[in-house]
């Protein structure tokens, strides 16, 4: 028996239990720590698997049983200056702005109209615009592939159709929700402050829209950077790019420190890029 | 009724605005699965005569071993992302600022190539790679990359993935869950009690959407299989780019008989998903209507 | 259900802003105090505090007299309520009024039988099956109520709860609100900006500025005896007449007024709210001035006075709150007076 009802009025409620007063000793040890362990295995996880990538891109010789590499050597990260490996990079680097331009504009358009459609209309549209995501990549790219050849596409312009439409769900799906909280009262608002209906898409819209803009440019990009599959299978080796690189020095035994090398060229630009992106946002952003 | 003629002209308009990106996917996609289907097929060889064979579908346990290592890679990742990945949402949510280090960390780590985080887990995982030295290379250390269990190949996705997963799940539920959070605190509810009563069910749709999302993905998903897993058997990505690169040009259709089964499996995935969701979407519906 | 809450030399910074200055007040058991404050004085990091949601930079906070500034908030059995309701979206009301006592290791049928019982005390018995989304702001207040009381907290602490209501549901609030007081004699902390709302609900009145307690006293006192113009300004108070104060009279051209005997000679502000202020015949009233502005607001009409000062004294308006409308208009001369024989002043 732990509560004591008394009768009230209206209603019957209640007291409240008595308390035992050494209530600062609930406060375990267990308790407190719990937290820690979890937040310092979560930080383990995220960050063990980058530990042997930055170490290797800096290690001379690093024997077997060692914990640590017995000497150090900038000649791996050296070598990602060597022509082969920058042309490599300038290929990566067109490849994801050009899919960021293409299919950030392509989505853009769509979701517009996604916004505008009847219901019905909308959903098919939708619909139609998120069918990449079920395509496993590679088995559009071989079917893909046959077709983009025989139309005697050039092989560049063949990987970017491909990964545009790769990455049309997410550039389109980015904009849609920013559509979907986007206040169009601001542009009638400009409308009436006498601006005219470009200038209110070219000073109010595009403003307003401008980290949506960013978010699913700097999504395209990366289907376009980080981009394996379609490279090797449409390209055939016409054009080289990082992953591909990365790819024949990971397939291969020994080489660690280039792998680890080129692992660091690919990830650097996009987190360059991300970190870019958010100081931009942040000063730009309009509303508190 | 009918529908007002500016109205007509405007959904024109509108149709005309999404046109080069609804006809860029259905083309490509339309005529990809067509030569996929064709070539299976024996029609559009790559060199010789066309001649109609269903040949490249003979091996049908091949095909299904493939499809069978594909499902369970996609299950065992996507389980594992599920679980890390929530993981990695409740603690930024009720661990102040540890948990907002956590969660930026590991978005962070989203823009990663797999085909990077594969060679980590690589340098990682292996015989005598990172983890292993660090642990002063103990007798009993397990064969993680190339074992029959996929174990590097399963890491690499469910590493990659939950922090796809804790984003999702944090843009999902975002701030509102942070405030319900705290109420329950003053409610009495201890840090566990908040994460399985709170946030947990309201985290079930993000969950799965993100779920449905990562097993699709995982199920055509090449480099990290290609480069961790082990030789035999192989999942159909694999099997599908060896057979389509492979000098012999007659195994061209069985490389697009593999890439069909892929796609057949993924659709069956999603539609499967989508009925689980909409199933339990109509019973929360139900729930609440309990007495209205 | 109640118990004593203290605020021991509370302060809080965030980063370089010190958002709360050594706080110390002190809510006596089943009592009702507002803090009152405009938005950014921190009165809700005061109550976050007090919930042990925020811990603070520096100070205690002291339930009964015992130190709980280290008690986490799911231990400190406090119950608080926001300006949102923030029902749990995935549980039905009556589960969200058990929640507390499912979490305290409650069996369902039992947390839901005291659960309704809480429900029944807010008059919602009947919407127990509901989903949070089904009410209306109103009810989902109501809901947020009994789930914070039924936690049975030793302090209620109410973070604008009823800021976000239409008028006529905020005074439906305030009747269950005195329900509730008359029945379980909660101890409350009423975070508020609204001047009348902590007039019409609590005991005593802290006021905010800055981040520190300008004054805490009980509302009728508050009103009439501000600790400064800072304080009569945000309870409403629209006078300050500049004078001089010699051998407990105040002079200025409101006329002599009499204060506390104690007051010290020097110049002093007098500070007679609105309603304490009569206009009368230009002829017979101490003080004489010319009608500026009438301003009518229903039943009161608020009249503005530019008072005749004499060649020592500074010029001073003053506005007088008088019932209906006074036929007047601008520019008339009028007579002015205070209700009452004693002035409060605040030596300058």
């Amino acid at each position: 028996m732990t509560t004591v009802t008394k009768p009230v009025p209206s209603s019957r409620v209640p007291e409240r239990r008595p308390q035992p007063s050494a209530r600062r000793a609930s406060v375990s040890g267990w308790r407190r720590i719990l937290p820690v362990v979890l937040g310092a295995a979560l930080l383990l996880w995220i960050l063990l698997p980058l530990a042997p990538v930055l170490l290797w891109s800096v290690a001379g010789q690093w024997r077997a049983p060692a914990p640590l590499p017995g000497s150090w050597s900038s000649q791996a990260l050296e070598s990602l200056l060597s022509p082969e490996i920058l042309q490599a990079g300038l290929w990566s680097l067109a490849l994801g702005m050009s899919v960021a331009v293409a299919a950030t504009t392509l989505g853009a358009l769509a979701a517009f109209s996604l916004h505008r459609l009847p219901r019905t209309l909308s959903r098919i549209v939708g619909f139609l615009l998120l069918t990449p995501l079920a395509i496993p990549p590679f088995a559009l790219v071989m079917g893909a592939n046959v077709l983009l050849l025989s139309a005697r596409v050039p092989t560049f312009a063949a990987v970017l159709i491909v990964l545009t439409v790769t990455a049309l769900p997410y550039t389109t799906y980015m904009f849609s929700v920013a559509l979907a909280s986007y206040d169009w009262r601001f542009e009638e608002v400009a409308r009436t402050l006498g601006a005219s209906r470009v200038r209110v898409i070219r000073t109010v819209r595009m403003a307003l829209l401008a980290p949506a803009i960013a978010r699913a440019g700097f999504l395209a990009f990366l289907v376009g950077w980080s981009d394996y599959i379609t490279t090797v299978l449409i390209g055939g080796g016409q054009f080289r790019t990082l992953p591909m690189l990365l790819g024949s020095s990971a397939s291969s035994t020994g080489g660690e420190q280039l792998t680890a090398a080129l692992s660091l060229a690919m990830i650097l630009p996009p987190v360059i890029l991300l970190a870019f992106l958010a100081r931009w946002g942040a000063r730009g952003r309009i509303s508190p | 009724m009918s529908v007002p003629s500016g109205q007509r002209s405007a959904s024109r308009r509108a149709l005309l605005t999404a046109a080069p990106a609804v006809l860029l996917v259905v083309l490509v996609i339309g005529a990809a699965l067509l030569t996929a289907l064709l070539q299976s097929l024996g029609f559009l060889p790559v060199f010789g005569e066309a001649r109609f064979s269903t040949e490249a579908w003979a091996d049908g346990a091949s095909l299904l071993e493939s499809a069978g290592v594909s499902l369970y890679l996609a299950t065992a990742s996507t389980a594992l992302a599920l679980v890390v990945g929530f993981l990695v949402a409740a603690y930024a949510l009720t661990a102040g600022r540890g948990g907002r280090l956590v969660a930026a960390l590991s978005a962070a780590t989203i823009p990663i190539p797999h085909l990077v985080a594969s060679g980590a887990i690589g340098l990682l995982l292996a015989d005598a790679g990172f983890l292993a030295r660090v642990l002063g290379m103990p007798e009993g250390f397990p064969q993680l990359v190339g074992d029959s269990w996929w174990a590097a190949v399963i890491l690499e996705f469910a590493w990659k993935e939950s922090a796809f997963v804790a984003l999702v799940v944090l843009g999902g539920i975002g701030r509102p869950v942070a405030e319900l959070t705290e109420t329950a605190a003053t409610l009495g509810a201890s840090a566990r009690q908040r994460m399985l009563h709170v946030i947990l069910p309201l985290a079930r749709v993000p969950l799965g959407v993100a779920g449905l999302v990562v097993f699709v993905y995982t199920l055509g998903s090449y480099e990290a299989p290609w480069l961790l897993g082990p030789v035999a058997p192989e999942p159909l990505s694999v099997r599908a780019v060896r057979l389509f690169g492979s000098v012999d040009l007659s195994s061209r259709p069985e490389a697009m008989a593999t890439a069909l089964t892929s796609v057949a499996v993924a659709l069956a995935v999603i539609g499967l998903g989508l009925l689980l969701t909409r199933r339990s979407r109509r019973r929360s519906r139900a729930q609440s209507g309990v007495s209205s | 259900m109640s118990s004593s809450l203290t605020f021991d030399a509370v302060s809080h910074r965030f980063g370089a802003e010190e958002v709360l200055r050594d706080i110390t007040l002190c809510v006596p058991e089943s009592s009702c105090v507002a803090l009152l404050g405009a938005s950014g004085s921190g009165k809700s990091t005061l109550l976050r505090i007090a919930a042990g949601l925020l811990p603070p930079s520096a100070g205690q906070v002291r339930i009964d007299g015992e130190d709980v500034t280290a008690v986490e908030a799911e231990k400190r059995e406090t119950g608080l309520v926001f300006q949102r309701p923030l029902l749990f979206p995935h549980l039905s009301v009556v589960d969200n009024v058990a929640f507390a006592s499912r979490m305290a290791g409650g069996s369902k049928a039992e947390s839901r039988r005291q659960a309704r019982e809480y429900l029944e005390l807010v008059q919602l018995a009947d919407y127990a099956q509901r989903m949070p989304g089904q009410l209306s702001g109103g009810q989902e207040q109501r809901v947020a109520l009994a789930r914070a009381l039924a936690r049975r907290p030793r302090i209620l602490l109410l973070d604008e709860p009823f800021s976000s209501l239409d008028l006529g549901l905020r005074e439906d609030m305030y009747e269950l609100l005195e329900t509730i007081r008359e029945q379980l004699r909660p101890t409350i902390v009423l975070v508020t900006h609204d001047r009348r709302e902590a007039s019409v609900l609590a005991d005593t009145i802290a006021v905010l500025e800055h981040g520190e307690i300008l004054q805490h006293a009980p509302v009728a006192q508050i009103h009439h005896q501000p600790a400064s113009p800072a304080v009569n300004r945000i309870l409403g108070g629209l006078n300050e007449v500049l004078g001089v104060i010699r051998a407990g009279v105040h002079h200025s051209a409101l006329g002599r007024i009499t204060v506390a005997p104690d007051t010290p000679d020097g110049p002093a502000l007098l500070m007679p709210r609105q309603e304490s202020l009569q206009l009368t015949g230009a002829g017979e009233a101490p003080a004489r001035g010319t009608v500026t502005q009438i301003r009518p607001s229903g039943a009161h009409t608020l009249v503005r006075v530019t008072l005749d000062a004499a060649a020592d004294q500074e010029r001073v308006d003053v506005a007088v709150e008088v019932t209906g409308t006074p036929r007047l208009s601008r520019g008339d001369t009028t007579g002015v007076g205070l209700r009452g024989t004693a002035g409060w002043v605040v030596p300058l």
